[in-house]
């Protein structure tokens, strides 16, 4: 999931965030923390008017929001089933047959992030069709 | 295969601008000598999805591979594929089909070109060019009963204000109006956003381009001809193979702004001080001048109650208009009313996870993702949240790139930070008149820019810009550079100055087909016989 991160943050930033919580947790740093405690400290972070080391205070949020958009972009992206399988020739793998669902089907057996946003992206063929019969109807259909 | 082979032409890049300019010249172009055909062939690092288009249908191939989830064919930040840290879209490109709009030069535009660096790129020079642009492109506005009220309120709200808002030109053909249209995707599965792979590349095929996907350029070969630097081949590399030459009499770059440059950096063209002992011909002004539009000038967005939307519809376009400070152009903002106004016509369901609205983390996050819309593809009900975008026009400080992709650019300047500040104000005070129930400042938006953009800026132009003087730029008004014979550079890396609307694709497809009526007619015809 944090695949890429890496560009943006060095092992320095984020050794720094882990340490960061030391002094307000009893000195105990970030992977040791509660989860109460890891809401406590990002909540902190955000506020930032504890943190009076500005430079700290950047390299804290900077760590936070590059990892929130990540986690947040790869999990809403339907994680765990957010890579479509492809051949060695980039081409999707698809079950026998299908044409028109080339997203990789929503699992029933766990909920993914599409799954808690509600999120349908894809039509079926009869959608498509109503969809087109709707542009003729509408005059948005400019040639065949 | 290239291999041992001897071209007419040769185009780097078969991205919107190269595919454009290698199709005319092998469908309009002949050798001035013989008046024979022209051997062209049009080299991409990118993939292509090959297929005769069936506009709102599809075919198997491109059906099969845009799909909708956003990491999937899209790395790094920028759609395409990367391929040893480079950034390929693929044949075809990816610009005006991402959104599906915008619109060529404005008036002050095409002053402020000449004005720039003293090109003849003037509106009457060029209204063929539109003219071609707009027909191929199917460009059209939006009937009013298909856009959301949203829009029809900004424009009712702008005028109120004393602004003459205009209908954005859209650029497709029988769209399906999915809802899924503005996803950052470079092509469409149903075919309805009208490419260069749908309309200029077929035409290539049926005139014996040689189109040659995964195929990465290294070099263009720079010799000596007495005096002259002449541009006389590639060093290419096919997918798995070793590196290969291919010789032509006319070499064209077509990599856009950012690819144009670094190319020619690598083959030992540019600035002395970046290239040290790599550099071949001088030329400080490659990678240089880089123009463009601020990725975020506004950052605010709105929440209204009393706007819900039932049905996905062709919502994505809307009104704009524009803030002018003098009768110039020199200083305006331009203000469109939501490039993504459409809850599921944004990039995908991360987009809404990572809005200003949601809450941070944890159990709240979680909750206001699952409760906020009932189904994103078919909204019953919820608030609405309004996007819009803006951008300024302004002389601002340009960015310089250099060789390892890195890029020096000032976004602390103060003239920026004014012209954000004032762009702000408006967008709240519209936002406000529109009946919004709450407005507010985009916190996270200097990270945004980060992620999105490294440069800061989008719709970027300028890094081999053209012009009179060799000494402001890379290559003259007739596409041919300053300081090397038979190279030519055709993309959006030659405009001197960003235009000032809803630029991107729109006017670098318009340039590009300007480019290939200007080489045609004076290395490609038959009155140079």
């Amino acid at each position: 999931m944090l695949k890429g991160l890496t560009i943006l943050l060095s092992d320095a930033e984020l050794r720094e965030f882990n340490e960061a919580s030391r002094p307000y947790f009893g000195d105990k740093p970030f992977l040791q923390l509660s989860e109460t405690e890891r809401e406590q400290y990002l909540n902190l972070i955000i506020d930032g008017s504890q943190v009076k080391d500005p430079k700290l205070l950047r390299t804290l949020q900077k760590v936070y929001r590059l990892t929130r958009t990540r986690v947040f972009t790869v999990y809403y992206s339907n994680y765990p089933e957010h890579i479509v399988p492809r051949d060695e020739n980039d081409v999707p793998i698809l079950p026998p047959g299908d044409q028109h669902q080339i997203t990789n089907p929503n699992t029933k057996r766990i909920v993914t992030g599409w799954d808690i946003a509600n999120y349908k992206p894809q039509l079926s063929w009869e959608e498509e069709e109503e969809r087109r019969a709707r542009a003729k109807r509408l005059g948005m259909w400019h040639d065949e | 295969m290239l291999r041992e082979k001897m071209y007419d032409v040769i185009v780097v890049g078969a991205g919107f601008s190269g595919s454009i300019v290698g199709t005319k010249i092998a469908q309009k172009g002949v050798n001035p000598s013989s008046g024979e055909r022209l051997k062209v062939a049009m080299i991409d690092g990118g993939p292509y999805f090959k297929g005769k288009p069936k506009w709102g249908y599809g075919i198997p191939s491109r059906r099969q591979m845009f799909t909708h989830i956003p990491q999937d064919m899209r790395q790094g930040d920028r759609a395409g594929r990367v391929v040893e840290g480079y950034t390929f879209k693929g044949v075809g490109g990816g610009s005006v089909q991402w959104g599906a709009k915008g619109h060529p030069p404005d008036d002050k535009d095409y002053e402020w070109w000449a004005r720039e660096t003293g090109v003849d790129w003037t509106k009457e020079n060029m209204k063929e060019a539109v003219r071609e642009f707009l027909h191929m492109f199917n460009s059209h506005t939006i009937p009013d009963n298909l856009l959301h009220e949203y829009h029809l309120r900004f424009r009712d709200v702008a005028r109120s204000m004393g602004y003459k808002p205009e209908k954005m030109l859209v650029h497709k053909k029988n769209c399906i109006m999915c809802g899924t249209h503005a996803e950052f995707q470079p092509q469409c599965r149903y075919d309805a956003k009208t490419s260069t792979l749908l309309t200029y590349i077929p035409i290539a095929e049926e005139n014996g381009v040689e189109i040659l996907p995964n195929t990465k350029v290294e070099q263009v070969i720079i010799g000596k001809k007495g005096t002259q630097w002449v541009a006389t081949g590639i060093w290419y590399r096919e997918k798995g193979e070793l590196v290969q030459k291919a010789e032509a009499k006319k070499i064209i770059v077509a990599c856009e702004n950012f690819g144009t440059p670094l190319l020619l950096y690598a083959s030992g063209y540019g600035p002395k001080d970046l290239l040290g002992d790599k550099l071949i011909v001088e030329n400080p002004n490659v990678g240089s001048h880089i123009d463009g539009h601020p990725a975020s000038m506004g950052g605010v967005s709105a929440r209204f109650e009393d706007i819900v939307v039932h049905e996905p519809g062709d919502g994505n376009y809307g009104f704009w208009f524009l803030d002018d400070k003098d009768s110039q152009g020199s200083d305006r903002l331009f203000m469109l009313s939501g490039a993504e106004t459409h809850p599921s016509s944004f990039w995908g369901a991360h987009t809404y996870a990572l809005s200003y609205w949601a809450p941070e983390f944890g159990h709240k996050h979680k909750d206001w993702m699952r409760n906020n819309w009932k189904v994103w593809r078919h909204i019953s009900g919820g608030s609405f949240y309004g996007p819009m975008v803006a951008y300024s026009h302004w002389s601002a400080p340009k960015a310089r790139l250099l060789p390892d992709r890195s890029f020096q650019f000032d976004h602390e300047h103060p003239t920026i930070k004014k012209r954000q500040k004032e762009c702000r104000d408006l967008l709240w005070a519209v936002f406000e008149k529109m009946g919004a129930k709450e407005v507010r400042d985009d916190p996270a938006e200097p990270v945004r820019r980060t992620i999105a953009s490294p440069a800061g800026l989008r719709h970027d132009v300028g890094s081999c810009r053209a012009g009179e003087d060799p000494k402001n730029s890379v290559i003259n008004a007739n596409f041919e550079c300053h300081d090397i014979a038979n190279l030519f550079i055709v993309d959006s890396s030659t405009h001197p100055r960003a235009t000032s609307l809803w630029s991107g694709g729109a006017v670098v497809a318009t340039v590009g087909i300007f480019a290939a009526d200007r080489i045609i007619a004076k290395h490609f015809s038959r009155s140079q016989m």
